[in-house]
């Protein structure tokens, strides 16, 4: 079942759509744009590739009863 | 953004036939499943779930949990990207890349609109019978991939040559009639014949697929360098990634400088060129106003025709002499005593016939911003002084600093003003100047 769960986010990732538990959270596929940074370390010029990243954002409910606890 | 959320309802139901168990026990699973986790979080511990990722437990406020996802997820949702690394770029490159990019982009971004759905179809028409010919042993998951990506390319490819040549396009439209008449075995073979540089790469691996038509590219545009080439690349393979549909097109002309400058240069000669025209046209307007005005003051009718009385009088003073030249050589043959009276009788001759036509007509002038009164008088008499006779024969000027032009006056005859000497004369015309000016305290 929960390989099935797991599954369920894979598609949705691979689809860039997202997957939205009720009073949890979302995950989501967010696709980055290519983008040029500079590394400041060595001070060159990267050219960063494109890139889908899975995110989670938290519910606000989840986030209110996590920081409830927290204090 | 129009991004698909699958909610709570359909992810059960997605779960229920995954697993192949009833939507409730999918539900309670889910519910139990989030419920624990939550509960590991508040207790600060780290939960990981095989498959979807790591939740961590943070001290920030706003964003307590964070959510790192599995390599296996992360590795299949970066799937269509996984080819590339951060590239190190060189100081001076950037110019490059903007050039490469923003008219590759473009051009795919716009290709993508402009595809009309039954080529496509043509293009799967193509692609499918050859799957089975190449036999290639490819990843379960790469191979619903491949003709997704395959529908993408070859449109954008072949739209990208067409642009190079007209040829290469109209030949890869003529293979989707072709193939369907002949057998699957064969079909691919007259397809490679027809179709031109796109087709060629076709039956072959999907890396020689993308890489012929850059390189095709590449010999077309010789000046283009190896950087130029690997970014011009990098733009294709983004394109054929699924969610390149879904990116947001740039307008990437503001960024690209050579293009922001043509057209603020234009934008400023267009300026220029405004700014000039309406400086002419308030020019020729001031100019047609103030030149009637001008003529208004300097050329009445009747200037022309005084200045025509003026040369009649200067033609009738050479007459004069004319006359004594012509009859000099007449008088050359008599004794001077004779040559003498024969002059004064010409001279009286020509006095009288002229005389009491200067008396008869009254002279006049006028007078301008350039001929003003002791001008006037320099000329008629020889003697800038006078113009007070000529003030005086004429009483309605007023103050004759003030006199306005095209005022005509009355130019007195000599001999009405003058008196036996020069000194005389000019003692008469001071005296009369001082009242004057005492009258206009000047």
């Amino acid at each position: 079942m929960l390989e099935s769960f797991a599954n369920v986010v894979r598609n949705s990732a691979t689809s860039l759509s997202a997957v939205a538990i009720p009073s949890f959270g979302t995950f989501e596929a967010v696709k980055y744009d290519e983008e040029i940074v500079n590394d400041r370390v060595t001070g060159k010029r990267l050219l960063l590739p494109p890139q889908v990243v899975v995110e989670f954002h938290p519910a606000a409910m989840l986030r209110k009863r996590l920081n409830k606890t927290n204090e | 953004m129009n991004k698909e959320t699958i909610n709570l309802p359909r992810l059960i139901s997605l779960i229920a036939e995954g697993a192949s168990v009833s939507p409730a026990t999918a539900r309670r699973f889910l519910h139990d499943l989030f419920a624990y986790v939550e509960n590991c979080l508040a207790d600060g511990e780290t939960v990981k779930i095989d498959g979807i990722g790591e939740f961590v437990r943070s001290d920030d406020s706003a964003n307590p949990v964070l959510f790192k996802a599995d390599a296996d997820l992360a590795a299949i949702a970066n799937e269509p990207f996984s080819a590339f690394s951060a590239v190190t770029l060189n100081d001076d490159a950037v110019a490059e890349i903007e050039n490469v990019n923003t008219p590759a982009i473009e051009q795919a971004a716009v290709v993508e609109e402009q595809v009309p759905e039954p080529q496509e179809d043509q293009v799967i028409e193509v692609s499918e019978p050859e799957q089975p010919i190449v036999s290639e042993p490819v990843d379960e998951i790469e191979e619903p991939a491949q003709p997704e990506a395959e529908v993408q390319t070859e449109p954008i490819q072949s739209e990208e040559d067409s642009v190079e040549n007209d040829e290469v396009v109209e030949t890869a439209e003529v293979p989707a009639p072709v193939v369907p008449e002949q057998e699957p075995a064969t079909a691919p073979e007259p397809v490679l014949d027809e179709a031109g540089t796109v087709e060629v790469a076709k039956p072959e691996e999907e890396e020689e697929a993308e890489t012929a038509p850059v390189e095709n590219g590449l010999a077309e545009k010789p000046d283009d360098e190896n950087h130029a080439a690997e970014q011009k690349e990098d733009t294709r393979r983004y394109a054929q990634a699924p969610g390149y549909r879904k990116l947001r097109h740039r307008d990437y002309s503001h960024n690209h400088p050579a293009q922001s400058a043509s057209r603020n240069s234009s934008g400023h000669a267009m300026w220029l060129v405004l700014g000039v025209l309406i400086g002419l046209i308030i020019g020729l307007i001031g100019g047609y106003f103030a030149g009637k005005t001008m003529q208004a003051y300097e050329l009445p009718d009747d200037d022309t025709a005084l200045l025509l009385e003026d040369t009649d009088l200067l033609a009738d003073a050479d007459p004069v002499q004319e006359v004594k030249a012509d009859t000099i050589p007449v008088v050359e043959h008599q004794a001077v005593a004779q040559n003498e009276a024969a002059e004064e009788v010409k001279e009286s001759a020509k006095p009288a016939e002229q005389a009491p036509a200067k008396a008869a007509e009254p002279v006049y002038d006028t007078i301008t911003s350039s001929r003003y009164l002791s001008i006037l008088a320099r000329d008629h008499y020889g003697v800038k002084n006078y113009w007070i006779f000529i003030y005086q024969a004429n009483p309605q000027l007023g103050n004759p600093n003030q006199v306005r032009p095209g005022t005509r006056v009355l130019i007195p005859a000599r001999e009405s003003f003058e008196e036996a000497t020069k000194e005389q004369t000019d003692a008469k015309a001071r005296k009369l100047l001082n009242q004057l000016a005492k009258k206009y305290k000047f």
